[in-house]
């Protein structure tokens, strides 16, 4: 079936943060320097043509987006300025923002001002919730379950969690069956059936593919252009993010299954432990690409619209709080400062959940889905 | 062998004593000597008795070749010489002028050809090629020996001379033949001057109106005395050479309209899309004819646009459906729509453009002309100029979308990529088709937002059908030559297979056609746009100034010429001449009797050498390649 074509569409990508891709004439130098791309594979200049043309299933169905790991090598290299590297990055936030069933990750992509008031309007609400469960504020030691009923914080988490979960997963769903749709569009003449052993055979291959991409990014390491020490290389920067935040979800699922809330442990206590080794991890990381973010601009943020600098600010202000939190925990009196901390601490880490599918923290959810259907359906015989 | 050749046949036609000939063997740096053993051949040559001096070189054609003959002619006192080497085509004027430089005859030489015909032909035998080589050589010095110094023909050159067409090109071949101090006259034969450069409303690359441009240039024509203008007139019969020609002008007839306007107004008045209207010099009473003396004549009957077939691309189908020429009025202040970019009375939204139509077709895919030929040629303006209109869409109605469908953006000259660059920068969307699958223009449904679709198969987007809902398509129409079939008649003009006139050699005479004192200017010759005909205007006008500046022209000496001793008068050889006045009977008084002997008109004579075919009496032959030349060389060349 032919395609129509829709030259508005760069129109609408352009709120996206992608600036000019007009000017891009398919010449092809940022498949060429791009370390990422596969043989046969016309990355990232095939969907830049698709969004030029505004055939939107098509760039929706592009595995390209999720496979760019941003090194700026394309747009460096463009005889046209045309930035191919922000565009890829504009196309990922327009397919997160079509995928989510609420149309907040369009707004808060869009819009700074939506942006703005949301996160001050949802803030205002958590933090008013949260005072709603006010007790005192003890100064003999850090009594943070004198200081906010932990019922409070407790529902509020539990509910901001499925709320955000469920959107995720609406995104997911959304996302699994127009991409499905879409590569069966486009491999409609492949094979026929297949039996069952070989489907399953190739199911787990794909699996495991995306499976150990998503989990070493060992394709980053493809990137030119890295710093060298290992510990400033963004590959390793990445990793701590990742990891790190899952440690720390990890540690703070098992405090909820078997530990009493509030309760005094020692920094040796596992989950304790794994928290604070988890939170160092994800501190690190949120710095240095904070830092970078600061220093680079032209490298790391020339582009980046303030729905990504709020996902990096506030793991980074959350992890920080935390560790302020736990070390007054450890001191011999408690202050009016520290119960603040440990409110902003609450209120951010909800906000950061909260905001999980609409901003590029959904790639997190997103992207390992994506690459194993992509990974899937190339693999899969026939296909 | 060889030597055998000189004892049976002396010479007797010039002085007493046997001639001495130079023969000079060329390696062409191992093109020649890499098969032909030329040291053997220069050995064998030496044993003519005519050879003088038997020499070989690396590069004969060289400074040092060329001084080493004018070295031996003057050591050696020798009355001619042979060069052995490429085709005479590639260097035989290189000696004949090296012999003129050196206070020598240039018509006493001879040119064999060993390489064309020997080395690269018999590649795979060396002996052969050489034996071939000794006897190409003594077939040359047989001739040599037997060669007169001939003179050129010199002809009186009439200081003036006729443009043919009043287009940007014609007007500028005047314009400048006037400033070399040539008179001039210009015919046109619409009632208007300024050709397709009318149409136009800017001109790229420099974006300044047509009309500005033509006014420039008419107005110049206009007020130059020099310049006879002749509008609503065409030529009708020519006679002469290079030099004397004398070109039969007639009015157009039935073109009353137009002899009113040429007469009526003085001033240069420009109309759009149809040019400049003038004071005419043409006589005035309908079917009127006069005749204009001039040394050159100038061909500058520009082309037209290729007429889209009823159905190419919907073409005639839909009236939504037009060419460039027409997207161009549309555009204008003067169009019909006052410059608004409107379709049946509603606002252009969505406008496609495809490239290279009637250019560049393929035979087998594309239907014939009625000649039954495809115009396989790249009509050359049509990208640019298709840019130029899609820029000045997008600057004037930045809400239209506009779709090129091209094959190959071909935007060549100094400043026409920028138009590229700008219109990919404003937004216009190019595809790319190839040519065995061209963009198919489709009427669409009641429901559709728009009224065609162009459905392309896009090679850019990895070859997947696309298509573009538009609501005007505009077809890049490409150019073909003006039909002057009459005119290439009247002047026997060269004309190429892509039906445009055909130069002499595109790079190293350009402008002139194989009909001396015949010259080319602007589209009669191929596509290009208004800097190029210009330019080639520019070069016809110089070419005339110095064919016609020394006040006299002179023609190569290789034309007929008649025995009157042999001659009696049969009259055969006129039947067998193709050239009009070159060849007539007439009387002439000898020793008190007068008889009838044929006579060549030299200037007309081409030289070919029908009349010396059919003459039973050997009494006519053509100067430089006679009868008796041909028989020697035979006999050398059959010599055992």
């Amino acid at each position: 079936m032919a395609h129509t074509v829709d030259p508005t569409f760069v129109n609408e990508l352009a709120g996206y943060g992608a600036s000019d891709i007009k000017a891009c004439f398919n010449c092809g130098n940022c498949t060429a320097v791009c370390s990422l791309t596969d043989r046969g594979a016309a990355f990232p200049r095939k969907f830049i043509r698709y969004a030029q043309l505004g055939i939107k299933d098509r760039l929706a169905a592009s595995k390209e987006m999720w496979l760019c790991y941003y090194c700026g090598d394309c747009s460096a290299t463009c005889p046209r300025q045309a930035e191919p590297g922000e565009f890829v990055a504009a196309a990922r936030r327009y397919v997160i923002s079509q995928y989510d069933p609420t149309t907040l990750a369009r707004r808060l992509y869009t819009s700074k001002a939506f942006s703005l008031g949301f996160l001050v309007v949802a803030a205002a609400i958590l933090t008013l919730i949260m005072l709603a469960g006010y007790g005192s504020m003890p100064r003999e030691a850090l009594r943070l379950d004198s200081f906010i009923d932990v019922a409070y914080i407790h529902y509020t988490g539990q509910t901001v969690i499925i709320i955000a979960g469920l959107i995720a997963l609406l995104s997911l769903i959304t996302m699994v069956n127009r991409l499905s749709k879409a590569l069966n569009g486009i491999a409609s003449d492949g094979g026929g059936a297949l039996d069952e052993a070989a489907n399953r055979s190739s199911f787990l291959a794909a699996l495991k593919t995306a499976v150990l991409e998503v989990a070493a990014q060992t394709r980053f390491d493809k990137c030119n252009a890295e710093p060298t020490p290992w510990f400033l290389r963004r590959r390793f920067v990445h990793l701590s993010i990742m990891w790190g935040f899952l440690g720390l979800l990890a540690a703070t699922g098992l405090d909820l299954l078997f530990k009493e809330p509030f309760s005094q442990v020692p920094p040796y206590y596992p989950m304790r432990l794994l928290g604070t080794v988890a939170g160092l991890f994800v501190l690190y990381g949120a710095s240095v690409a904070l830092i970078n973010r600061i220093t680079q601009p032209d490298k790391y943020s020339a582009h980046s619209l303030l729905s990504d600098w709020l996902f990096v600010g506030l793991l980074w202000g959350v992890t920080l709080t935390g560790f302020i939190v736990e070390i007054a925990v450890y001191l011999p009196s408690g202050s009016v400062g520290a119960y603040i901390v440990f409110l902003v601490h609450v209120v951010g880490a909800m906000l950061l959940v909260l905001l999980l599918p609409f901003t590029k923290f959904a790639h997190a959810v997103l992207r390992p889905v994506a690459l194993f259907i992509h990974e899937f359906r190339t693999t899969r015989p026939g296909a | 062998m060889p030597e055998e050749v000189q004892t049976n046949d002396q010479p007797e036609n010039r002085e007493a004593k046997e001639p001495q000939i130079g023969v000079y063997i060329c390696h062409c740096g191992g093109n020649i000597s890499d098969v032909v053993d030329v040291q053997t051949v220069a050995e064998e040559v030496k044993k003519i008795p005519a050879v003088k001096v038997a020499r070989t070189n690396m590069f004969m054609c060289s400074d040092p070749g060329q001084e080493m003959i004018l070295e031996d002619l003057e050591k050696e006192s020798l009355d001619g010489v042979v060069v052995a080497s490429c085709s005479p085509k590639l260097h035989e004027l290189t000696f004949r002028n090296a012999l003129k430089r050196g206070n020598h005859n240039p018509y006493l030489y001879e040119h064999a050809n060993i390489r064309e015909q020997v080395s690269w032909a018999h590649h795979g035998d060396p002996a052969g090629a050489t034996n071939k080589a000794i006897r190409l050589i003594a077939a040359a010095v047989a001739k040599a020996v037997r060669l007169e110094p001939l003179k050129p023909i010199r002809v009186e050159a009439f200081p003036h001379a006729v443009v043919i067409g009043g287009g940007v090109s014609g007007l500028t071949a005047a314009r400048k033949l006037s400033k070399q101090g040539l008179g001039v006259t210009l015919i046109e034969k619409s009632p208007y001057l300024g050709g397709q450069t009318a149409q136009l409303n800017q001109v790229y690359p420099t974006e300044e109106k047509a009309e500005d441009l033509l006014r420039m240039l008419v107005e110049e024509v206009v007020d130059d005395s020099n310049i006879k203008i002749y509008t609503g007139a065409e030529v009708v019969a020519a006679t002469g050479t290079i030099g004397d020609f004398v070109v039969r002008v007639r009015n157009v007839p039935g073109d009353t309209s137009a002899k009113g306007i040429g007469l009526i107004e003085k001033k240069v008045v420009f109309r759009p899309f149809q040019g400049c209207t003038v004071r005419s010099d043409r006589p005035c009473s309908p079917g009127d004819e006069l005749e204009v003396r001039c040394g050159v004549v100038i061909i500058a009957t520009g082309f037209k646009h290729y007429e889209p077939r009823s159905g190419e691309y919907s073409y005639g189908e839909s009236p939504r459906v037009i060419t460039l020429p027409d997207l161009i009025k549309l555009l204008s202040p003067d169009g019909p729509t006052g410059g608004r970019l409107e379709i049946q009375g509603h606002p252009v939204r969505d406008v496609a453009l495809i490239h290279c139509v009637g250019s560049r077709q393929v035979d087998g895919i594309h239907e014939p002309q009625p000649d039954g030929r495809v115009n396989s040629y790249c009509s050359r303006v049509c990208c640019t100029a298709t840019l130029q209109a899609a820029n000045e869409i997008k600057d004037r109605f930045p809400h239209v979308n506009v779709y090129e469908f091209y094959r190959d953006i071909r935007a060549y000259g100094r400043g026409h990529e920028d138009y590229y660059e700008k219109a990919s920068g404003k937004g216009v969307l190019f595809f790319r088709y190839t040519p065995d699958s061209p963009p198919l223009v489709e009427k669409t449904g009641p429901n559709a937002s728009r009224p065609l679709k162009v459905r392309v198969r896009d090679t850019l987007t990895f070859g997947e059908d696309l298509e573009a809902p538009v609501d005007l398509v505009v077809l890049s129409v490409g150019m073909m030559p003006n039909d002057i079939s009459d005119l290439v008649d009247v002047f026997k003009l060269p004309v190429g297979t892509d039906r445009f006139l055909q130069e002499v050699h595109p790079k190293l005479r350009p402008v002139e056609m194989a009909v001396n004192g015949l010259l080319l200017a602007g589209t009669s010759q191929g596509p290009r746009d208004i800097t190029e005909s210009c330019a080639s205007a520019a070069a016809a006008a110089s070419k005339a100034a110095i064919a016609l500046g020394k006040g006299y022209v002179e023609l190569e000496p290789f034309v007929a010429q008649v025995d009157p001793a042999r001659c009696d008068g049969c009259g055969l050889c006129l039947n067998e001449c193709s050239y009009e006045g070159a060849l007539r009977l007439t009387d002439i008084e000898i020793e008190g009797k007068v008889e009838r002997k044929a006579l060549v008109n030299a200037p007309l004579c081409m030289g070919c050498g029908s009349c010396a075919a059919v003459c039973p009496h050997r009494a006519i032959n053509v100067s430089g390649w006679t009868l008796d030349q041909f028989d020697s060389m035979v006999d050398a060349i059959a010599a055992q």
